[in-house]
């Protein structure tokens, strides 16, 4: 069933009449919100607790939406089956269901290529680049594990991530076996903590919002990774593309106040996620196809 | 005086009471009716004119030489901007026409004047994200109850007189990503179902519940490894935990039984088809992935497995094996018969099985170009692959090596339920000839994160035709006749004891053919593509036809070649419902 939502991108039959128009920075100052769509159940992104929206993109939305002298609105999605998806659902047209678009998406890929191929939506405003990385238990592979200590510990995945798929392949499927499926990385970290896995591989970022409080023997750093595709991947927002309106530029320009007064990093730094901005992004080893 | 009166009133209550329980004594569904539905003509009550699917009908009213003088009795409109494929197959009990809609939703008319008597609107709840569309592909009847599957992964059960829910019991969390979308069956007072789910980590299943409380009685997971229950026990693994896949993949490992089943009185069996495996990429998960694209014969009073028999073992090209496993009798040329059943796969290859042990008697292609295999060994009942067209591996940060595989992903025959006349001896299926390029995609992003898709783009494989209604002998897999299609077919078939064979096309058709040539003899424009299943019943002494207009469903999704041929056509919503009137 996989491929048939993939093929959803393409779609553009349905009549349903949503307000899928991109907003204008006049729409949104009129209106006095910017509505924002973050993912839900992302920490340390983006998460609801004790009743309340909290994370480092909600903190991200918040100070946006304040640069541009309005209140936000923000609206926590599920992830669909890939990100032009949630881009169709959130950003330019709105899921089938209902629902309508919301103003902007963070947590978005900023890459070329990628760009190329959804049109439909403006990529903008990159801060952060976020990179795959492991967290270990010392006490099981040690302070300097390599790939080769997971051919005989358990290692834990989110399923269905570039994580997931590069280790049933990795030491040719020597890991598979030792292969732990998670339906996302806080469980994993709970497996890690209670010590039934040994590692997990995962986005850095994740990782060490997860695992902020962490004893001494669990550690979070990058190994060396073989054939896998993409290490690193710039982040930025996504606005439905338009020719006028000016919101993209808006919030291009407030992101990089942002950057340059140190918000965005003290946002990160307060939830104990390393703050590597996408300076030299994306990747420049695979920029150049 | 005092007295009397109360006398009176008491012999009335009784009176009123018993004319009111005789109207609800005729009007319950019981399991006998279901049993016999197949050769009763003045009702149809149950997903496939009859558990077995066969979709035959015993009315001869209309027929060959008739059929010119079937016209419309009415047409009833599900309103609302929700428009999105209907793929229902009505039902009709009782002097009521009910039929489910697309966004689950559920219509009862008077089954002769079209008068709405009620309608259900299932509430969806906010965020759901189903996988695989909107459709719903009907209900089942049983007593005064109208069940059906809903998108948010519920069954609900209706009064069929009022609409009002009776009971309503949650099959799946639709947060997890599961969904429903077939038409339930009941067997022997259980109603059985599957379960969809496009999102990572689900399992798919079936399972079994008391029609007329909803209280589950066992659930059976189809891929090995997970334990079943019956009546809330254990009830013994599914398979051989961990044969047929690496590491823990059996855990997440798909199979959905997103198409629902038939069941055979027979060999008292259910026959499910199971879908794909997950992950997508076949590299990733070496083995036969059991019992992910096969068919599970079923005891449906404990929900243990009988048998399988895999269609695709090592599914790389999403295949599915859900489509629906027809029960039927092989008449052998010494006069013995078979009891045989039939299946045309999305792999392109129609299988005919001894249906008492799951043996593989034929397997033959009912479509022209198959690239994944070369046929199907009747010793080994297994496929013989071409390993060079099964799509690659993702290496590095390449774009992976494109494959051209026939048929496409969508089929050589889709969820579209195939028909068989026990009086010609013929299959009727609904095929369609595309194919597809196939890659994996160097980077693509899922949750905000860098990840390994694929991309595809499907093809025609001939310039004036995707769609062909095909007959097949399923003594030889011959292909006995053909009416070929401009757009891809995508509706269920009706075959009758008049040599017809109806079926509806994308471009608005409600067509009929001749069962044995395959002659075109009547069609009518219903406005709208026909995706839906039509049926076909007896009431005051007139035969009726009654099918679901809409266009919808998967095709209009797809990009390329397939979206050129279809993008003009016209969403709807609506039942059309056709008499032959009584000649005077």
């Amino acid at each position: 069933m996989w491929i048939k939502t993939l093929a959803t991108l393409t779609a553009s039959i349905l009549i349903v009449a949503l307000p899928a128009h991109a907003a204008s920075l006049e729409d949104v100052k009129s209106r006095g919100t910017l509505s924002v769509s973050l993912y839900k159940d992302f920490p340390p992104y983006s998460y609801v607790q004790d009743g309340k929206q909290q994370g480092i993109d909600v903190e991200l939305a918040k100070a946006l939406a304040d640069k541009l002298g309005v209140e936000s609105d923000i609206r926590m999605v599920g992830a669909d089956e890939n990100v032009e998806d949630d881009l169709r659902n959130n950003v330019w047209k709105g899921h089938y269901l209902g629902g309508g678009v919301t103003d902007v998406m963070l947590h978005m890929p900023y890459d070329r290529e990628f760009s190329q191929r959804v049109d439909q939506v403006s990529f903008i405003a990159p801060y952060q680049l976020e990179k795959v990385a492991f967290a270990f238990d010392t006490a099981k592979v040690g302070a300097q594990p390599t790939l080769a200590n997971f051919m005989s510990a358990p290692i834990g995945v989110e399923i269905d991530t570039l994580s997931d798929f590069y280790l049933l392949q990795a030491m040719q499927g020597g890991i598979s076996k030792n292969l732990r499926h998670f339906e996302n990385l806080t469980k994993a970290a709970e497996a890690l903590k209670a010590g039934e896995i040994a590692g997990i591989m995962g986005p850095r970022g994740e990782l060490e919002g997860i695992l902020a409080t962490r004893p001494a023997n669990i550690q979070i750093q990058s190994l060396v990774t073989p054939g896998l595709a993409r290490g690193s991947w710039a982040m930025g927002l996504a606005v439905k593309a338009s020719d006028e309106g000016g919101l993209d530029k808006a919030l291009d320009g407030a992101m990089a106040e942002l950057v340059r007064d140190g918000t965005v990093k003290k946002i990160f730094e307060q939830h104990k996620v390393t703050y590597q901005p996408p300076a030299e992004a994306p990747d420049v080893a695979n920029s150049s196809k | 005086m005092k007295a009397e009166r109360s006398f009176r009133q008491l012999l009335l209550a009784l009176a009123v009471g018993c004319a009111l329980n005789t109207t609800a004594l005729m009007a319950a569904v019981t399991d006998d009716d279901i049993a016999n539905d197949a050769t009763t003509t003045n009702d149809v009550v149950s997903y496939g004119m009859g558990l077995q699917g066969q979709r035959f009908s015993p009315l001869d009213k209309l027929n060959a030489d008739t059929v010119k003088n079937l016209v419309p009795a009415f047409v009833l409109s599900y309103g609302d901007e929700k428009q999105r494929g209907q793929e229902a197959q009505p039902l009709v009990h009782n002097g009521k026409i009910f039929v489910t809609a697309s966004y689950s939703r559920a219509f009862a008319a008077d089954a002769k004047t079209g008068e709405e008597l009620w309608q259900y609107n299932h509430r969806l709840p906010d965020g759901i994200l189903p996988c695989c569309d909107v459709v719903n592909r009907g209900g089942a009847l049983y007593d005064n109850l109208f069940i059906f599957s809903t998108l948010d992964a519920q069954l609900v059960a209706l009064d069929q007189d009022t609409g009002k829910v009776v009971w309503k019991e949650k099959m799946e969390d639709f947060k997890a990503g599961y969904s429903n979308t077939a038409a339930p069956i009941v067997v022997k007072g259980l109603v059985i179902t599957g379960v969809s789910g496009g999102e990572f980590g689900i399992v798919g299943k079936v399972e079994a519940r008391d029609a007329k409380t909803g209280k589950l009685v066992w659930s059976r997971p189809t891929v090995e490894g997970h334990m079943g229950t019956l009546d809330g026990k254990d009830n013994g693994i599914t398979g051989e935990t961990n044969k047929s896949w690496p590491g823990d993949l059996w855990k997440t490992g798909g199979a959905a039984t997103w198409l629902g089943g038939t069941y055979d009185p027979d060999t008292d069996s259910l026959f499910f088809g199971t879908g794909n495996p997950a992950p997508w990429n076949s590299h990733l998960r070496p083995g036969d992935n059991l019992y992910s694209s096969s068919l599970l014969a079923i005891d449906p009073a404990t929900g243990k497995i009988k048998w399988h028999y895999q269609w695709t073992p090592h599914d790389g090209w999403d295949f599915d094996g859900v489509n629906e496993f027809v029960s039927f009798d092989l008449k052998q040329e010494d006069g013995t018969v078979i009891k045989a059943g039939g299946h045309a796969d999305r792999n392109g290859f129609f299988y005919v099985l001894d249906r008492t042990n799951g043996k593989l008697i034929n397997a033959t292609p009912f479509v022209n170009q198959i690239t994944w295999a070369k046929g199907i060994d009747l010793k080994t009942g297994r496929p013989e692959y071409i390993d060079d067209n099964r799509p690659g591996a993702p290496e590095g940060a390449e774009k992976g090596k494109s494959v051209f595989s026939a048929p496409s992903f969508l089929g050589g025959k889709n969820w579209m339920p195939m028909a068989y006349n026990p009086n010609t001896d013929l299959f009727y299926v609904p095929a369609n000839e595309w194919g597809m390029d196939i890659w994996n995609e160097p980077i693509t992003y899922k949750k905000g994160a860098a990840y390994l898709g694929a991309g595809f783009t499907i093809k025609p494989l001939n310039e004036d035709y995707i769609g062909a209604l095909r007959a097949i002998d399923p003594k030889t897999g011959k292909i006995v006749w053909e009416a070929k299609n401009n757009a891809p077919l995508w509706g269920g078939v009706l075959t009758t004891a008049g040599n017809l064979v109806f079926t509806g096309t994308p471009e608005g058709y409600l067509k009929a053919y001749d069962a044995k040539t395959g002659e075109e003899l009547w069609k009518f424009q219903t406005g709208s593509g026909v995706v839906g299943c039509p049926t076909t019943w007896e009431q005051d002494g007139e035969q009726f036809v009654a099918v679901p207009s809409g266009w919808g469903g998967a095709v209009p999704l797809w990009g390329g070649d397939v979206a050129e041929r279809v993008k003009h056509l016209n969403q709807g919503g609506s039942l059309w419902v056709f008499k032959l009137p009584k000649t005077s």
